[in-house]
């Protein structure tokens, strides 16, 4: 029997996974997860004509998956479902090419300086919000040309981290990716910049399960290798991570050779606060931090892949490790910004909407900053909010740059639990 | 007092049919049902539109019948039919000699098939076993039994046809050798009644034996029990049947969203208080197993027994006579048993409802003395759909929603477009399995409605509500605050009536072998047995 057959006769039709959604929230008219999920594949198994437009409004943060008491793949079916939906060609083009963050990447990186100038224009900006559909009220992030490559913080007999950098780590934020690597550097693991491009989930968002494929089809085979080995795959992105630990199972499991490649590298996959989290349950994780009292109050947001990868908010309670750090979780729910969702036009009212809540949350806490490790979560927290955001990885490594200040340099060394 | 031509006594298909039929013919007729529309063997079928392929071997007769039957049920009635063909499969372990004989009985009565490799049948069907020797098309389909009985009596209503459910005869009147009435009790109100009438069609079904005895007469009818299995979706997208002797379990039949395993064949005394057994069922699924091996792992939605209402007739020569075709007799009493007016019709498929109809309208036509050729085999059940209709609903509903009504009300549509633009509300859906809108709700519960409803199951009859993998849970609580909103019932009686709804729709899942259906029902127990105190005493 196929997994989708499983998965429809388990839904009891309880709307848990509507009551979990976000969207629903959000948006009064929007049928949910119950109805363009299991229920219109149903439908649609019995001939009947299935497409609608809501479909485009599925942030794919699967909660719905989350909330579901009897395990039914309600994302998934939606996913499915939005790949065979029909969009109007100026829609299509543009969904076409927020699938492929790493080719836009690739090109703009070519002249970044001009590139980023551009963007920024609020001519340039009514311009593509007229012509490409995309939210004129969005900046872009910058990007640069450098890139990280190669492996960094060689030394002898330390153990080594396979590195998915994701494209908003490749392109836009290459200071991130140093910061990752100096956290490692520091709990003496070596990390290896891998060359795998984007994870392909943008491409399962907007509806391009094809070029999903051939995104993880690439990757499988450039990760393969070390996760055979027992390296680590390490990513700081939690929606690049919920797509290293499922996605290659989802898109290739058909193929039995390929599922089973799947599998050995998504058990290898890592959240980086992940693997620090282990590493500090098993007393290895180095407690030399400085006092962060300087950095004021903190407000910790936790993204909707975070908690699809069942983990518990493993970056907050690493940052509460530090000395003088006063952070609280906000607990406020989806942000609402779902990757390239909130760029979209036609979505950025929802998009907004369902960020109130998180919203309200940071104005009633008043944080100096907002920690959340997922890159599109922060551009919405801080156009939403007007508050600025952080990875929590660049406040970790302030931590320990702090400790040296007082140390007066040295460090590296691990401290007994 | 009232007064009829033809009282007919019996709403399943061949009752609606004969109503329909007799209207047509400028007969004034009044059809009496004890319960509602389709309760007996109609409503308890595969719902299985007979190709005659299944017959074939065994009753070339009989399957050309069905053959011609199918043909003009696919011309009158589409909205009624998913036609979705049929698989004759062949499996290694049946008798090869059958389809050898299955293949010539077929070309003798001209029934077009088309042989399948299996890779191709498989290719049509990925469900079925790999181990599968080959197929056979033919043109089976899929049937709405609800559907079809109510477009039946809503053509006839619309010619001045009348169907009272709720009406149970409690005797049939007669002056001499002469029928002249039939008293009835209504049976959720308790209010009796009578009507005098010309003639009585006695379309009981299962119960032709007991409306006879009303007046004094014995008509054999043997009851043989059919249970079938409902499964939660479509796991073949055509009837598929086993190519082999007919016997039990053979044939799965998709039906909408959900697909139908039957049937077993028990001799039991009558037609009420029906009940799968453990064995049975068991059985059943085995079987069905052979045919679709996932079904193992499927999920079983319902369970349901219903009467094949077999005539049977002491000493065959006397039968001889009285048979019209192999599979009905249309017994005149005025010349079996000298009660003249009174006329029974038994026996019978589903498939055949309309040529039984016809055969029963002939009769009571002469018997009255009405020149008038029977004519329900040219004239479509439902006018069109007037284009501008379809492409207002479509604009309205969401494309699967007004897909499956365009279907279901066809011209109707038009009402429900001017309710949804009276009111946008009315286009929210109450039963998501099956798509429908408050607004059709509305319409099924509407006072002038061709056919009334009296109960939440009705509704489900009139529009398939309740008939999804919830079973009602949720859409049956909907309906029932409609039919408050809209003056149907009062409180109490609507509380009532959602807890006797709800109590049968426990019932058809109680039974059930599989756990994710026990597991829906238990959300049923945990969101109403408190509220409506079921088990409060510890039976459950």
């Amino acid at each position: 029997m196929r997994h989708t057959d499983v998965t429809l006769d388990n839904c009891l039709k309880c709307s848990d996974c509507n009551a979990a959604c976000p969207v629903m929230t959000a948006h009064p008219r929007y049928p949910g997860p119950k109805h363009l999920g299991p229920e219109l594949e149903k439908l649609r198994r019995e001939g009947l004509p299935c497409d609608s437009e809501w479909l485009e409004y599925c942030l794919g943060c699967e909660r719905c998956d989350m909330a579901c008491p009897n395990q039914v793949n309600v994302a998934e079916l939606i996913a499915r479902a939005k790949a065979a939906h029909k969009k109007p060609l100026r829609r299509r083009l543009r969904d076409w090419l927020l699938a492929r963050p790493g080719l836009l990447g690739q090109v703009i990186s070519l002249a970044p300086a001009v590139a980023n100038r551009v963007l920024a224009l609020g001519v340039v900006r009514r311009l593509m919000s007229l012509t490409a559909g995309i939210a004129a009220e969005r900046s872009f992030p910058a990007y640069a040309r450098v890139k990280l490559a190669g492996v960094h913080g060689r030394s002898r007999g330390a153990e080594r981290v396979v590195f998915f950098q994701g494209c908003s780590m490749r392109y836009n934020e290459q200071a991130l990716g140093r910061d990752c690597i100096a956290l490692l550097a520091e709990n003496g693991i070596e990390t290896e910049m891998s060359e795998a491009g984007c994870c392909g989930y943008p491409a399962l968002a907007n509806g391009d399960p094809a070029e999903a494929r051939r995104r993880v089809r690439a990757n499988l085979e450039l990760l393969y290798q070390a996760a055979e080995n027992g390296t680590p795959i390490v990513t700081a992105c939690t929606s690049c991570g919920q797509m290293l630990k499922t996605g290659f199972t989802l898109l290739l499991g058909d193929d039995p050779e390929l599922a089973a490649k799947a599998r050995v590298v998504e058990s290898a996959v890592r959240d980086l606060g992940e693997f620090l989290i282990e590493r500090a349950d098993q007393g290895h994780l180095s407690l030399r931090f400085g006092d962060c009292g300087h950095l004021g109050r903190l407000a910790y947001h936790s993204p909707c892949h975070q908690a699809t990868q069942g983990l518990s908010r493993p970056w907050f309670h690493l940052l509460r490790m530090v000395p003088g750090i006063e952070i609280e979780d906000l607990n406020a729910g989806c942000c609402g910004m779902a990757g390239t969702f909130g760029f979209k036009q036609e979505k950025y009212p929802v998009s907004l909407s369902i960020g109130q809540r998180l919203f309200q949350a940071i104005a009633q806490a008043a944080p100096r900053q907002v920690v959340s490790e997922c890159p599109t979560c922060r551009m919405q927290i801080t156009h939403g909010s007007g508050v600025p955001s952080v990875h929590p990885a660049t406040l970790l490594v302030m931590a320990y740059e702090q400790r040296k200040v007082v140390d007066g340099g040295g460090g590296g060394a691990r401290l007994a639990s | 007092m009232d007064r009829t031509q033809v009282v007919i006594i019996g709403g399943g298909a061949t009752g609606a049919g004969i109503l329909w039929d007799l209207s047509l013919r400028g007969i004034a007729a009044v059809l009496l049902e004890k319960r509602d529309l389709a309760n007996g063997a109609t409503g308890r079928c595969h719902g299985l539109l007979h190709s005659g392929a299944r017959y074939a071997v065994k009753d070339a007769e009989a399957a050309r019948e069905c053959l011609r039957e199918n043909r003009i049920l696919k011309t009158i009635a589409p909205h009624c039919i998913h036609d979705v063909g049929g698989l004759f499969v062949r499996y290694p372990q049946d008798d090869p000699a059958f389809f050898t004989a299955w293949d010539r009985a077929c070309a003798d009565i001209g029934l077009p098939t088309a042989p399948l490799s299996a890779a191709e049948a498989l290719d049509l069907e990925p469900n079925l076993p790999s181990g599968i020797l080959g197929a056979s098309t033919c043109p089976d389909a899929h049937v709405d039994v609800f559907q079809l009985t109510l477009s039946n009596l809503q053509a006839a209503v619309a010619r001045g046809g009348r169907f009272r459910a709720y009406a149970e005869v409690t005797a049939i009147e007669r002056r001499g050798g002469q029928v002249t009435g039939v008293r009835f009790r209504d049976t959720l109100s308790g209010d009796e009644d009578s009507i005098d009438c010309e003639m009585v069609v006695n379309a009981g079904g299962g119960w032709a034996q007991q409306v006879a005895a009303l007046a004094g007469l014995h008509v054999p009818v043997r009851c043989d029990k059919g249970s079938l299995l409902v499964l939660n979706h479509n796991l073949v997208t055509r009837v598929v049947n086993r190519c082999r002797k007919p016997g039990d379990a053979d044939i799965l039949v998709p039906a909408g969203p959900v697909c139908i395993l039957g049937t077993s064949s028990i001799t039991v005394s009558g037609p009420e208080g029906l009940r799968a057994e453990t064995d049975e069922i068991e059985a059943l699924l085995k079987l069905g197993t052979e045919l679709v091996p996932c079904m193992a792992e499927s999920r079983v939605l319902r369970i349901f027994s219903g009467v094949r209402p077999l005539y049977v007739p002491q000493g065959a020569d006397k039968a001889g006579g009285r048979e019209i075709s192999r599979g009905f007799a249309l017994l005149d009493h005025g010349v079996e048993d000298n009660l003249d007016g009174f006329v029974s019709i038994v026996g019978g498929k589903l498939t055949t409802y309309r040529l039984m109809a016809e055969k029963t309208c002939d009769l009571v036509a002469s018997r009255l003395g009405v020149d008038e050729p029977c004519r329900t085999a040219e004239t479509p059940l439902r006018p069109p759909t007037p284009e501008a209709v379809t492409r207002k609903i479509r604009h309205l509903l969401p494309a699967q929603a007004a897909s499956i009504v365009e279907r279901r009300l066809g011209p109707a549509m038009a009402q429900l477009a001017e309710r949804i633009e009276a009111d946008p509300d009315m286009a929210e859906i109450l039963c998501e399995c099956e798509q429908v809108t408050r607004a059709e709700v509305a319409m099924v519960m509407a006072v002038d409605a061709k056919v009334p409803v009296r109960t939440i199951n009705d509704v489900g009859r009139r529009c398939r509500l309740g008939f999804g993998s919830c079973q009602g849970t949720f859409c049956g609580y909907r309906a029932m605050l409609e039919g408050y909103r809209q003056g149907l019932w009062p409180a109490e009686a609507a509380a009532a009536d959602f807890k006797r709804y709800l109590d049968e729709r426990w019932k058809g899942q109680a039974q059930i072998p599989n756990g994710k259906q026990l597991e829906q029902l238990m959300l049923s127990h945990d969101l109403f047995g408190p509220s409506h105190h079921f088990h409060s005493d510890g039976e459950g």
